[in-house]
């Protein structure tokens, strides 16, 4: 489905001259590729307004797929049906030209989509999509998996989880071999699903229960999911817990960590643990079995919604204060890791737009030496505004 | 920034100085009078003949709890301060201040706002719905003095009071007196008010009435740091939006004299202010809108040896949020009515005191429906004098709806002389869930209607001496020592049951101990006066909840040191006063690793009695002085250096006869 209505190329390049006291000199910007514009996604009958909310992002076969949740306008639930927007990778090269974007829509089985994973394939590339749906309150579920044609930009196959007991919520994804891992944000279980079927790995339909509910709250949600050569790790987010898997998904370790253990990153050699309700992040040597935690713990400030990695620099996005912090990996290793790490934070605010504050970062991809992130908005009318956009970060390597 | 005086600053403090200057000079001896001997601790210098014979009284909450750590402050004539800025003047207070025209509520003790009773004349104010009460919220001109009493009070203040209570007394009438009063003010960011009020009295009866009007745009300068974990970077000047506020009350009291007698109040208030949000993420549209009246009547009398008092309340509220002011949500609205009835025997130095109270109360709202509950309390306590000891047990035992709690407390003073007493209190109190932990259903938050009451047990015990003044030494002295501890048990936490959904939960346990102290030191001579006093809180907190994530760390929002002081000095008809407040870094979350920085304050100000017949006083407050920029719970930054004048006029033409 294409979009009829127009795409804006804001060129804002925006702010902050920012130095380190230890730190080189740089001027970090970003650009406004576009606008996601709510009215040409269709809504159900009933629902007044909705909003774009762009979520999760990915880039394979030289594009960008974009999830777009659809919302209503406080982010509470679907406004009508999720879909892709699908960027071609070339055309944000040039800020000379409109960036545009097709719209896939997604099946109505899978609606909210929140996380996208790309599967690099040289014969097949797809996306998976994780719908959250109404995260198993609604009447209907439609909380579901979508693998997604990459070429042809078309959904290849749905996986719905009805034989898993209690209410699934496909979470955050990773790719182990041929096989997809897939995270329930409803309990802390792990499910495996054949990445050419869609079908669930029947040893495992139930998932595997990587942490027990919290003991009184009586919830789990699988945080994250993370493969690292052979290992496998996930966090369960009630209870702060790191897990660590064999390729086998047979457990190795469990260890309580910080208060809200939640975002996976890897460095190569380190595992980076995000705690949202701590604020910190925590490094862990991988050359160790079972890995060992690094001394020490960095101080992110907010609470972060994705760490990404490339080279020596880590990507923080934190949707709390409106900021991309970006790391130098380099200090921080072998060390106490909170010495010396920030090298800049790049506040995303753009001048150009209404309401300028409050973007909302979200999720973000690398790809073709930028950092893409996808700008939700505030859950309010008022914050909509600001959101509801794709931004484009130099990455700025070397310096 | 906010750390340099604008024009309209400059203008208004030279517009001070020259009226300070050039006022005409009139009788001031007549008015010079010592300072009657000042029973509560934390007593402000009082301006007028009223104040000042108000001063000698205990409060309502000192006569209430005689034997526990209460202390009262008066708000003096002119003054630019809201309920909030007084009861901060208290030991065992902290403020949770959300900024110039937001909401600021109060922490005993290391409890919560919710744990927190507010009373007005046996009114409790705190909204149904939670959160604690606002005490901005109350037109500052009607609030005669308030008191705040520490511990778990629960026996004498019912469900809630797990930290203490906050006892307001409004302006009172007083027989034959004829008294005109108001104050024009006018401050920084663009606020203006204004009260007007008399009081006349006829024979036995006396009739106040008082109105409030204020304004203010609070758009006030602060410096934005949009990179906060980068060193050295440069600071971005913003100013906060969407932060005015109005705001309007009345007040009328009836006080009729006689073998019973008779008193009414009625008091109204309402307003409206802009809701600024996050300092990350600001709401440009966001508004709230509150109502509220109260009625209350009194009538009380001897019979058969005993006082008896009978009390009849009403409160309505209301209020209304909306994330655009452009397309208004409906109106929350919430109900209280009680009826209560004490009976007090003396028998010979002991007395018994018997008490009944029924109530009811509901709240209605788009977000918790429709709900309401019955309310019942019997109250029983003594005072057994013993010599040098005088022993104080009491208990309450309550229905709130289907909850029942039991609320004991025992307190034990020991006079070792006329002026050093100690003292000692244990007791134990509940508070029910709020409407708002069992009902409301809104976004993300879940409501849990299974939640049972939390509870507090506390135990304080303290010195208090004075020295009182003769005439050959007029000097008086107070201080007041005293460590406490409490512990809270099922605390109601909000906490994650599900992806995006939080909801209550009876999880909480924690333990808070410190110490309080108080000191106060008057010296009033003919033509001048002067009163320095000071108040510290020592505070540690331990989670007990039972995580191992956050046990054994400190709770909150619960700085660890807090001092506040203030001299206040008279010469002839110019006053001045100079106050600090230094407050510690405390938490911010559980887990102990994120924390707000202390803060410390200075404030000034500076007062000239322009004509006394009419009373009539120019007043110029200069608050926080240098200028620090603190930040609110959630990180906004407060507001700079302010200024406030405030131009007042209280006529006592009360005749002759009765002046004092």
């Amino acid at each position: 489905m294409k979009s009829s209505l127009s795409l804006s190329i804001a060129l804002a390049l925006v702010t902050a001259a920012c130095s380190t006291s230890d730190g080189p000199e740089r001027s970090n910007t970003f650009e406004e590729l576009l606008v996601f514009d709510a009215a040409a996604l269709k809504k159900d009958d009933g629902v007044a307004a909705n909003s774009a909310r762009p979520a999760g992002i990915a880039a394979v076969a030289g594009k960008l797929f974009v999830a777009l949740g659809n919302l209503t306008l406080d982010c509470m639930a679907p406004a009508g049906p999720g879909y892709l927007a699908v960027i071609d990778l070339a055309s944000t090269e040039t800020t000379e030209e409109e960036a545009g974007y097709r719209l896939i829509e997604l099946p109505s089985a899978c609606r909210n989509p929140q996380n996208v994973l790309a599967w690099e394939d040289s014969v097949a590339p797809r996306v998976f999509v994780a719908c959250a749906g109404e995260y198993g309150w609604g009447e209907t579920p439609s909380e579901a998996l979508v693998a997604v044609d990459a070429v042809n930009e078309a959904p290849l196959f749905t996986t719905v989880f009805d034989g898993a007991g209690a209410a699934v919520t496909p979470g955050k994804m990773a790719r182990l071999g041929s096989s997809l891992l897939v995270g329930d944000g409803n309990a802390g279980r792990l499910f495996r699903i054949d990445a050419n079927s869609g079908e669930l790995d029947p040893a495992f339909e139930q998932g595997i229960e990587l942490c027990a509910p919290h003991a009184t709250l009586g919830w789990q949600m699988t945080g994250d999911v993370l493969v690292s050569e052979s290992s496998v790790f996930a966090t369960c987010f009630a209870t702060s817990e790191l897990v660590e898997l064999d390729a086998d998904l047979n457990l190795v370790s469990t260890r309580v960590i910080g208060s809200g253990a939640q975002v996976l990153a890897s460095t190569g050699d380190e595992l980076l643990v995000g705690d949202t309700i701590d604020n910190a992040l925590y490094a862990f040597d991988l050359s160790h079995e079972p890995i060992a935690q690094v001394q020490g713990s960095d101080r992110l400030g907010m609470a972060t919604n994705q760490i990404l990695v490339n080279g020596d620099r880590a990507f923080a996005i934190t949707s709390t204060d409106n900021t991309i912090q970006v790391i130098d990996l380099s200090k921080a290793r072998g060390g106490d890791f909170s010495t010396a790490r920030v090298v800049d934070q790049i506040p995303t605010a753009s001048s150009t737009s209404p309401d300028a504050t409050n973007t909302n970062p979200y999720l973000g991809a690398i790809a073709g030496g930028h950092l893409y992130v996808t700008l939700m908005g505030a859950c309010t009318p008022d914050g909509d505004t600001a959101g509801n956009r794709l931004i484009r970060v130099e990455l700025g390597e070397g310096d | 920034m906010a750390r340099r005086l604008s024009s309209a600053h400059l203008s208004a403090c030279l517009f001070t100085a020259i009226c300070l200057l050039t006022s005409a000079p009139v009788g001031a001896a007549q008015g010079d009078i010592a300072l009657d001997e000042v029973l509560a601790l934390g007593e402000a210098t009082p301006w007028s003949v009223a104040d000042r014979k108000a001063a000698s009284t205990p409060t309502q909450a000192q006569l209430k709890e005689p034997t526990g750590f209460v202390s009262a402050v008066e708000r003096q004539s002119g003054e630019h301060a809201t309920p909030a800025d007084l009861a901060a003047r208290s030991a065992g207070v902290t403020v949770r201040d959300q900024g110039h025209n937001q909401p600021a509520s109060i922490s005993l003790r290391g409890s919560s706002s919710e744990q927190v009773t507010v009373v007005l004349d046996g009114m409790p104010l705190n909204g149904l719905a939670g959160g604690g009460f606002d005490l901005t919220a109350l037109p500052a001109p009607f609030v005669r003095r308030l008191s705040v009493a520490r511990g778990a009070l629960g026996a004498r203040y019912g469900s809630g009071a797990l930290g203490g209570a906050v006892d307001i007394e409004l302006l009172a009438p007083a027989r034959g007196e004829r008294r005109f009063f108001g104050e024009l003010g006018h401050g920084s960011f663009l606020t203006f008010d204004a009260s007007l009020g008399g009081a006349l009295g006829f024979d036995i009866t006396s009739v106040l009435v008082s109105a409030y009007a204020r304004t203010s745009r609070g758009d006030y300068p602060f410096l934005y740091d949009p990179t906060p974990l980068v060193a050295d970077d440069a600071l971005i000047e913003r100013r906060r939006e969407n932060n005015a506020s109005q705001r309007y009350g009345a007040l009328a009291r009836v006080h009729r004299d006689g073998a019973v007698k008779l008193d009414l109040l009625l008091e109204a208030d309402g307003g409206l202010r802009g809701v600024p949000g996050a300092v990350q993420a600001p709401t440009r549209t966001a508004e709230q809108r509150d109502a509220r009246a109260l009625l209350l009547g009194k009538a009380s009398g001897a019979a058969f040896g005993t006082e008896f008092e009978g009390r009849l309340g009403a409160r309505l509220g209301f209020l209304e949020w909306s994330s655009d002011r452009h397309a208004p949500e409906p109106w929350q609205h919430e109900y209280h009515v009680f009826a209560e009835l004490n009976a007090k025997r003396f028998f010979g130095v002991h007395a018994l005191e018997l008490s009944a109270r029924l109530g009811h109360e509901g709240l209605t709202g788009p977000s918790h429906g429709t709900h309401d509950r019955p309310l019942a309390a019997l109250f029983a306590g003594g005072e057994l004098e013993l010599g040098p000891f005088a022993l104080l047990p009491a208990v309450r035992a309550e229905f709130v709806g289907e909850r029942f709690g039991l609320s004991p407390k025992l307190g034990i003073s020991l006079a070792i002389t006329d002026d050093i007493e100690l003292r000692a209190n244990a007791g134990r109190s509940f508070r029910a869930p709020s409407f708002g932990e069992l009902y409301l259903e809104q976004g993300s938050v879940s409501p849990n209607p299974d939640l049972t009451s939390e509870t507090a047990i506390f135990g304080d015990a303290g010195i208090e001496a004075r020295l009182s003044p003769t005439t050959t030494m007029p000097l008086s002295l107070r201080g007041a020592a005293s460590g406490f501890v409490t512990r809270h048990d099922d605390v109601i936490l909000y906490e994650l049951h599900a992806p995006m959904r939080i909801k209550p939960y009876n999880l909480g346990r924690a333990l808070v101990w410190g110490g309080e102290f108080e000191a106060e030191a008057a010296l009033a001579l003919k033509r001048a006066s002067l009163r320095l006093r000071a108040a510290y809180t020592l505070s540690f907190s331990e989670n007990q909840s039972g995580d191992s994530r956050y046990d054994g760390r400190d709770l909150p929002f619960h700085p660890r040191h807090r001092l506040t002081s203030r001299l206040d000095v008279e010469v002839w008809r110019l006053s001045a006063h100079l106050g600090a407040e230094l407050q510690s870094r405390q938490q911010v979350n559980r887990s102990n690793t994120d924390a707000l920085d202390g803060r410390a304050r200075i404030d000034a100000g500076v007062s000239a009695r322009l004509h006394r017949p009419s009373g009539l006083r120019l007043t110029a407050e200069l608050g926080n002085l240098f200028g620090a920029q603190g930040q609110d719970l959630y990180g906004y930054p407060l507001a700079g250096r302010t200024f406030h004048i405030t131009l007042g006029f209280d006529a006592d033409l009360t005749p002759a006869k009765d002046s004092p």
